[in-house]
Formats: C-alpha cells, structure tokens, sequence
C-alpha cells in the first residue's frame, strides 16, 4: 500500500513528463529560413553543377569535361591548391593551438 | 598560442584585445589581404625596404619571393591562423585545471601532461578546425589572383579564367575543374572522419 504510494508520487514528480511530447509547429517555423538558404544556396547550385559538369557548351551530354581535367596544367593546379591548403592548415593549425 | 592565452595566466584584457584581433582578422580576406601584403612585404614593401636598408638584408636576395608558393602560403597564414584561434579557444577552455593537477600528483610533467592528457582531449577539436582551415584555403580565390594575378595557377583561379572567358573560355570544363574540387574535399573529408574516429577511440571505451 505505503509502496504504491510512493510510486504515484514519483510518477509526479517525473520531470520529463511534464515536458510536450513533441515539438510544435510553432519550433518548426523558426528552422524554415536555414532550410530555405541551403536548399537554394547550397543543393541548387551543387545539382546545376553536377549537370553542366556533363554537358557541352550546346547542352549536349558529353565526357569531354572530365577528359580535359586530365590536361598537365590542370593536375598541376589541383596538386598547388591541395599542397597549399594542406600547408596553411598544417601550420596554422599547429601554431594557433 | 591560443593555449597560452587561455591555460596561461594572461590577464584577461589580453585575452579579449587577441580574440577581437583573431575575429577581424579571420574575416580579412581577398583583395585587401592581398595589397596588405604587397605593401609590406612586396619587393617595395615597407618591412623589405626597411630590412634592406636598415639591416642591409635583402629578402628577395634570399630566395624569398611573396608571389610565390611561399608568399601565398604565408598571405594565407595570416587569416588561417586567427580562425584556428577562434575554433580552438572553446576547446581549450575545456580543458579543466583538475587535470593538470592529478596528472602532476601523480608524477606527470607538464609535457607529459600536454601529450598524454591534453593533446588527445584536444584532438578532435583540432582536426576539425584543421579540416575548416584547409576547406578555407581551398576555396579562397580573391587572395590568390590579386596577389600573384593569376602566375600561381590555382583551381580556384583556374575555374574563374575558364568562366569569365578572357582568353580561355571553356564552361563546363570549369563546372568539371568544380565537381573535381567537390570530389578532393570529400577525400578529404573522409580521411578527417576517420581520423577523428581513430582519435575518439579511447572515448568510447
């Protein structure tokens, strides 16, 4: 008796089930913006970018792109911006912490 | 640096005057950052002019040159090292002094402590900002062509040449130099998460 009691109680006091169950509408609204922006600014631009990557100046479907990534003077590009990027990472984040 | 500023007992002007300086400097980026550095360290910038005349070294004598591959890692440098500042700070506060303190009762010395304590707590906050940094670099662009106008053929400027169409104009070749830049960071960003795993290992223990 005494014992089922104390668990009413402790059912009470139980402070997760005071909280709503699940977020409102109201909560929701607040993150629009942010979905808004990424959608617009980040997923739209990737996506034009992976399709143009794979067509020719007339729209056509085309490989050649990807063919002249191969050209020395681009592999040589790719290669400075990775040795600089890892260069200034390294250091920087060495010396700053 | 930013370990001395926060474990170091700095007083707390100090503190805020490096991070207000980390804050604007992180954001000094592109064309200014460029001219900054010409004029201080251009072959008649201010500091070369001073050392060749005061001091009578010749900075561009010794192999140094700012429109180089050392130049333009060092103009990075200047808004890469304040950010790392601004992403490890928080971390670093973290880290609790009763630490150091049962590292030392039990026989640890400082070095012991910063590598056998400190740097594996730190760990995957320092991967992280250095996976920040090095997306930073990669993509900065306005740096790069106003300081070496386009002699350090970077991807970044390469993509910009192809698009604009002054002599080379090749878009889609640009929107393929992108997605393989897109593909280089999500290289990287693999190798970060598998070595932020590895680093959190002892966490999950």
């Amino acid at each position: 008796m005494s014992n089922n009691n104390l668990s009413i109680i402790h059912e009470k006091r139980d402070a997760l089930d005071a909280r709503p169950k699940h977020s409102t509408l109201h909560n929701w609204i607040g993150v629009v913006p942010f979905f808004i922006f990424t959608a617009l600014f980040i997923i739209l631009p990737s996506v034009t970018l992976l399709v143009h990557a794979f067509q020719d100046n007339d729209g056509k479907l085309t490989l050649m792109n990807f063919i002249g990534l191969l050209d020395p003077s681009i592999l040589n590009a790719y290669w400075i911006s990775i040795r600089i990027s890892l260069t200034t990472a390294l250091v920087a984040g060495c010396l700053a912490s | 640096m930013a370990y001395a500023i926060t474990a170091g007992k700095l007083p707390n002007p100090i503190r805020t005057a490096i991070m207000t300086f980390s804050g604007v400097a992180s954001n000094f980026a592109g064309v200014p950052l460029a001219f900054a550095f010409i004029a201080t360290l251009g072959r008649t910038g201010l500091v070369t002019l001073l050392l060749k005349n005061v001091f009578r070294i010749n900075l561009y004598d010794q192999g140094f040159n700012l429109y180089s591959f050392a130049g333009l890692s060092l103009t990075y440098t200047f808004f890469q090292f304040p950010l790392m500042i601004l992403v490890i700070t928080p971390a670093l506060d973290g880290l609790k002094a009763e630490w150091q303190e049962a590292a030392e009762n039990l026989g640890a010395s400082h070095g012991m402590y910063l590598r056998k304590v400190a740097l594996p707590i730190l760990m995957p906050s320092i991967l992280g900002g250095m996976i920040l940094l090095f997306g930073n670099s990669f993509g900065a662009y306005a740096t790069a062509y106003s300081l070496t106008g386009g002699f350090i053929n970077l991807v970044t400027v390469m993509i910009g040449s192809q698009i604009k169409g002054d002599i080379l104009y090749n878009p889609g070749l640009g929107y393929a130099l992108a997605i393989g830049m897109v593909i280089i960071m999500l290289i990287m960003m693999t190798i970060y998460y598998f070595l932020r795993r590895r680093s959190e290992r002892w966490l999950t223990k």
